[in-house]
């Protein structure tokens, strides 16, 4: 009875101590699993487009797809990577691109203080929902729930008479993908630097795994979660001008789900929510990429943008099924 | 009466991840008895309440309840068996009524058609209440209008109302004042006299004298003994939970109490939000080891938050002497060389989810930096240098801090201040829930420290670490200090607690 | 006596928002805003608002987000209604249709919820892309109904509906168990487990509560518009947003009423400040703007109740200490 006993025990620790093992692989494999996504959806569209995906028509077309989510994935990595989250990223961006719409209908104003002022609105209203995340303790997604109604109230009462237009032919040069893909480039490279590179990546990271140890750490935690806005803001503004400039006009509809299709891209790259050590700028990216080229192939197949969104939902429910870190059990929320 | 054994255990294991909280333990209960559970932190003690009671499974082992296998899946389940716990910290659930609260997970008892009846719910949360002696809490009421004592006792009431035959109370007391205890202990007396049996945990030895007609002691996760209620006495308890180990060599070993003249830190008058430190003066000089004790609410370890800046006091201020600078943030304090090591190791000293390395550069990271940038490398030095010097069990400074012991995630949490090269240490309970080999070494370290210059407020739920090491002890009641013992050898354990009480 | 008393104060304290809100509105508008008329039409704009928070009430106070809920009142009304137009079951036909198709898309939510282990805010977003496109996807590409077979969304069935739903409501999260271990998990999941709560079984529960609610959400919504296309780009989440102020001003009063009336006060206090800002000539594009600032201005005094109450004690403390200070 008491060897039997035993040797339950012992298979069960085995079996214990196997698991332990497995769930340590899980890890790299999770971490590994949205790189091998996005390649699979890469080869499979290649295939299935017949090579159309890299054409050169379409590389352009790539390039100014994926340029705001990318941009603006990366500034919002740093505010998910301490567990935030907002969701008013769309509405702000429209504003910033209000902003500066009458200015550029003139066309004489200079273009860098066209872009200095877009990134200005969007930090301005980023900011704002910092502090009243951080300072008031208001929870963040009710906070920037608010920014989002107020931004858009704003844009929609700006066009309600007519969708603001701007002439194009002044900003031709600011309109080419080359630009664009330079922009991005160099973007994505501050970024990394100020993620990796700076206290700042750190203390976000720290404040996303524990606020009380990390303040009792030295990290400040209002002013940091300002700057984690401030980033956020910059790369808002910058997507937004050349947002502005490709599409000629602003509408009631700018902006929106850009919100969400950030939430989806972040989560999709496999970037905790709950921020904190393992958040990888990295993931933010590939999320983004990931979620560009599906639409864009889905598209180039000539396929109903609802079956995009139907396929989108069903994949990202997969990707994030796959690669979710289930340590919480079922006291997640 | 019936004196026949009531519950017994066979061979209990537990592990939490590499530490072994429980090794083989048999323990036994028989009808009529109050048996007290004694140890020092870590030993065990709440780990196997927590195995009887249906919070934690035991790994490996048999349990018996009224001669029956008893295996519970749930703590509703040990419940509904018959054995009841109240706990150290469970906390109630707010926005609930103190009935709600009462019968929380159990409500289908008072379900009729579908619908729970209300009436019938106040109607069994007041007579249990008046059961156990309570008459001033309205059933009806939100918890959360209530103070803390009068939770805790709706947590009594809680374990109550299914009339357990066990009871099993898990350091409750500690927590508790006058009206609180005077309810426990009633609670008590009516449980033995129904012939039903008692689990009484503490850490207050005259407690257990008072209380229990039997004692067992744990040390390290092993039971050690069992006394009877003619073998017990402090003295001998204290002796079986300190064990053989804790010989003189363990602390330091002179009785040279002399330190610098230069004060380093001193708080001025200042006075706690809570209202337990009220009007406090202090002062730390260069080289000296300052030890703090007190009963568990006299507010130590809130006056350690004040000086480290993390509280803002009420009145007064906390003054860095060196550079006359008022501590009001915990960066501050830091940019001054000073670090602070709380209580709870796992939620505010380190980030468990993050690596070992993250964690001990941290606070380090304004040190980092070349050409405005972090460097990687610098890093790795210092943090591996670190590692080593306090010979962390780990593969490599990447490691998560999840995998690590009790004893080891503590000394990463030194390991930041001293990568830092601080000169003021303040740390609360630095050897709390940690095996006897990590605790000589955190000892050993506290003692080069001072020999090197710098300053330590040591704050202490245990009195023999205070004694061993302290050049300056402090004792803290209400609110204020009640007296202060430079080191010598006659110090002892019975010496502090007459101050404290 | 001093029951009655607190209770008295407690309605005050409930009613005092809803008349504020009026008040201002109607002095501001110089009495245009506020005949019983416009009222009346507040309360019925109303409606559906109250019924979406319903819908995400409970999961909210458990600590859950649904954002998929917009998503399945667009494709319960598209693929219920037209259903009900194939079978020719008319009104009756809707109804059953519609809410059935509702709640087996939150039944799936709450499997899903169950088994994937995600965080519902993901799993939601996900289910709402998918609920989205449904409709399109199976190729609906509208749903017309005709004005008479709109009958559910007039008077007097809107208010049928109301007020049998908001007992529903009322009933299951205030008198049964199902409430009340929903709101002890919403406590405390920890603790609420430890208890015996099995709050898999709970959150599974709650979902599926909602969906009855976002069924009849969607019948009204068809019964009210009688012409709906399928919606994309998530562009349903403004319903949610609508029905989540509704939702935080209920928590925002929950110390003073009942959750259940403080999603109707909520929701039609809302709803009365944007009918008011139109009414004092504002345009109706500054409702946005104007709910947005308002909603805030609400959650930044709740969050900070507990602040101020404490910078009270701190002086009294202070006080205190320094009388003993001069004394002794």
């Amino acid at each position: 009875m008491e060897a039997k006993r035993d040797i339950t025990h012992n298979v069960k620790t085995n079996f214990k101590l196997r698991l332990d093992k497995i769930s340590r692989n899980n890890m790299e494999l999770r971490q590994a699993l949205p790189f091998v996504g996005l390649l699979f959806i890469f080869l499979f569209f290649l295939i299935a487009t017949r090579g159309r995906l890299v054409a050169a028509s379409n590389l352009s077309n790539l390039i100014e797809q994926c340029f705001t989510i990318t941009l603006v994935a990366v500034g919002a990595s740093f505010i998910y990577a301490c567990g935030l989250f907002d969701i008013s990223i769309g509405a702000v961006m429209a504003l910033s691109e209000l902003s500066i719409a009458y200015l550029m209908k003139t066309g004489d104003t200079p273009i860098i203080l066209i872009i200095l002022i877009a990134i200005g609105t969007a930090v301005f209203c980023t900011i704002i929902t910092s502090i009243i995340t951080s300072v008031l303790k208001v929870n963040v997604f009710v906070s920037s729930l608010c920014m989002m109604f107020i931004c858009n109230g704003i844009v929609t009462a700006a066009v309600s008479e007519a969708d603001i237009y701007i002439s194009f032919q002044d900003y031709k040069s600011a309109n080419s993908p080359l630009l664009k893909a330079i922009v991005l480039i160099v973007m994505v490279g501050v970024g990394w630097v100020i993620f990796n590179k700076t206290r700042l990546g750190r203390d976000l990271k720290a404040l996303g795994g524990n606020e009380t140890a990390a303040a009792l750490s030295g990290v400040r935690k209002v002013k940091t979660y300002i700057l984690a806005f401030v980033c956020l803001g910059v790369c808002i503004g910058i997507a937004g001008f050349f947002s502005l400039i490709r599409v000629s006009m602003l509408s009631s509809s700018t902006g929106g789900g850009l919100g969400l299709n950030i939430f989806v891209a972040i989560v999709l790259g496999g970037f905790p929510l709950t921020g904190g050590s393992q958040s990888r700028m990295i993931s933010a990216i590939v999320g983004a990429l990931t979620l560009t080229l599906l639409q864009n192939g889905l598209s180039i197949m000539s396929m109903d943008p609802s079956w995009t969104h139907f396929i989108q939902g069903i994949l990202f429910l997969i990707i994030v099924g796959l690669s979710y870190d289930r340590s919480k059990g079922k006291f997640i929320l | 009466m019936d004196n026949g054994v009531l519950f017994k255990t066979f061979g209990i294991y537990k592990s939490f991840g590499p530490t072994q909280a429980l090794i083989n333990v048999d323990f036994e209960l028989r009808r009529g008895n109050v048996c007290g559970l004694i140890g020092e932190n870590g030993s065990g003690k709440s780990t196997l309440s927590s195995i009887i009671a249906g919070i934690l499974k035991p790994d490996k082992g048999r349990m018996y309840f009224k001669e029956k296998e008893y295996s519970p899946q749930s703590m509703l389940d040990a419940r509904k068996s018959g054995i009841g716990i109240i706990v150290q910290e469970a906390g109630t659930l707010s926005h609930l009524t103190v009935a709600e609260n009462i019968f929380v997970g159990d409500l289908k008892r008072f379900e009729k058609l579908g619908f729970v009846n209300e009436k019938q719910m106040y109607k069994e949360a007041e007579a249990i209440l008046h059961k156990i002696g309570v008459d001033d809490i309205d059933p009806a009421a939100s918890v959360d209008s209530l103070n803390f004592e009068d939770r805790k006792i709706v947590e009594i009431a809680r374990a109550m109302y299914t009339n357990p035959e066990i009871l099993i109370v898990d350091e409750s007391t500690t927590a508790l004042a006058q009206k609180g205890r005077k309810i426990i202990y009633n609670l008590i007396k009516s449980l033995q006299n129904e012939n039903k049996a008692v689990i009484f945990i503490s850490h207050d030895l005259d407690e257990v004298m008072y209380i229990c007609n039997t004692v067992t002691v744990l040390r390290d996760g092993v039971k050690i003994q069992t006394l009877s209620r003619d073998e017990m006495s402090v003295d001998k308890m204290k002796k079986l939970m300190v064990g053989r180990e804790l010989t003189n060599n363990y602390y330091r070993a002179d009785y040279d109490g002399t330190f610098g003249e230069k004060v380093v830190l001193k708080a001025n008058r200042i006075t706690s939000e809570d209202g337990l430190i009220m009007n406090l003066n202090l002062e730390l000089h260069e080289g000296e080891i300052l030890g703090i004790g007190g009963l568990a609410n006299c507010g130590m370890h809130e006056l350690g938050k004040i000086l480290f800046g993390a509280s803002r006091p009420v009145t007064g201020e906390v003054i860095h002497t060196p550079s006359n600078t008022v501590l009001k943030k915990p960066h501050v304090a830091i940019r001054k060389g000073i670090g602070y090591l709380s209580k709870d190791r796992d939620h505010e000293s380190i980030i468990i989810n993050a690596s070992i390395q993250e964690n001990i550069a941290l606070p380090l990271l304004d040190r980092l930096k070349k050409l405005g940038l972090l460097s990687g490398k610098k890093e790795k030095e210092i943090v591996s240098q670190q590692i080593g010097a306090l010979s962390i069990k780990c593969i490599s400074g990447k490691q998560f801090c999840t995998q690590l012991s009790g004893g080891n995630k503590q000394k990463v949490a030194f390991a930041k201040w001293l990568a830092r090269q601080c000169d003021i240490f303040i740390i609360d309970c630095p050897t709390r829930g940690i095996d006897i080999g990590v605790k000589a070494a955190i000892y050993s370290m506290i003692y080069e420290l001072k020999k090197e210059g710098k300053s330590i407020i040591m704050i202490s739920e245990e009195l023999p670490e205070l004694i061993g090491m302290s050049d300056r002890i402090l004792i803290m009641k209400n609110g204020a200090i009640a007296a202060e013992i430079p080191r010598s050898k006659n110090v002892n354990d019975s010496m502090l607690i007459e101050y404290m009480i | 006596m001093k029951k009655l008393k607190v209770n008295l104060l407690k309605m005050l304290k409930t009613i005092l928002l809803p008349v504020i809100v009026y008040l201002v509105l109607l002095i501001a508008t110089g009495g245009r805003f506020g005949k019983p008329s416009s009222l009346l039409m507040v309360f019925r704009l109303s409606v559906i608002p109250i019924m979406i928070a319903y819908a995400i009430g409970m999961n909210m106070t458990i600590g859950m987000w649904d954002f998929s809920v917009g998503g399945i009142i667009y494709a319960s009304a598209i693929l219920g209604g037209t259903l009900s137009h194939k079978t020719g079951t008319g009104v009756w036909g809707m109804f059953i249709f519609i809410v059935g198709i509702a709640i087996l898309f939150s039944t799936l939510n709450g499997i899903l919820y169950k088994l994937m282990k995600i965080p519902s805010l993901v799993l939601t977003t996900g289910m709402l892309m998918v609920y989205e496109a449904l409709p399109r996807v199976i190729g609906i590409k509208e749903v017309k109904i005709s004005i008479s077979d709109g009958v559910l969304a007039q008077m007097p069935w809107c208010y049928i509906i109301l007020f049998v739903m908001f007992a529903l409501f009322y009933v299951v999260y205030n008198k049964t168990s199902l409430g009340y271990n929903v709101k002890a998990t919403g406590a405390n999941q920890i603790i609420a487990s430890n208890a015996g709560i099995d709050i898999e079984k709970v959150k599974f529960q709650s979902f599926l509560f909602g969906g009855v609610f976002a069924g009849l959400a969607a019948v009204l919504l068809l019964s009210n518009n009688t012409t709906i296309r399928p919606i994309a780009s998530m562009g349903s989440i403004h319903l949610l947003f609508d029905a989540m102020m509704g939702v935080f001003i209920a928590f925002f009063l929950s110390s003073s009423c009942n959750f259940a009336v403080g999603i109707v006060i909520g929701t039609v206090s809302m709803q009365m400040l944007t009918s008011g800002l139109v009414a004092m000539g504002l345009d109706t594009n500054a409702r946005s703007i104007a709910s947005g600032l308002f909603l805030l201005i609400l959650l930044i005094i709740s969050s900070n109740q507990g602040s101020f109450a404490k910078m009270v004690r701190r002086k009294q403390l202070a006080k205190e200490a320094n009388l003993k200070y001069t004394e002794g």
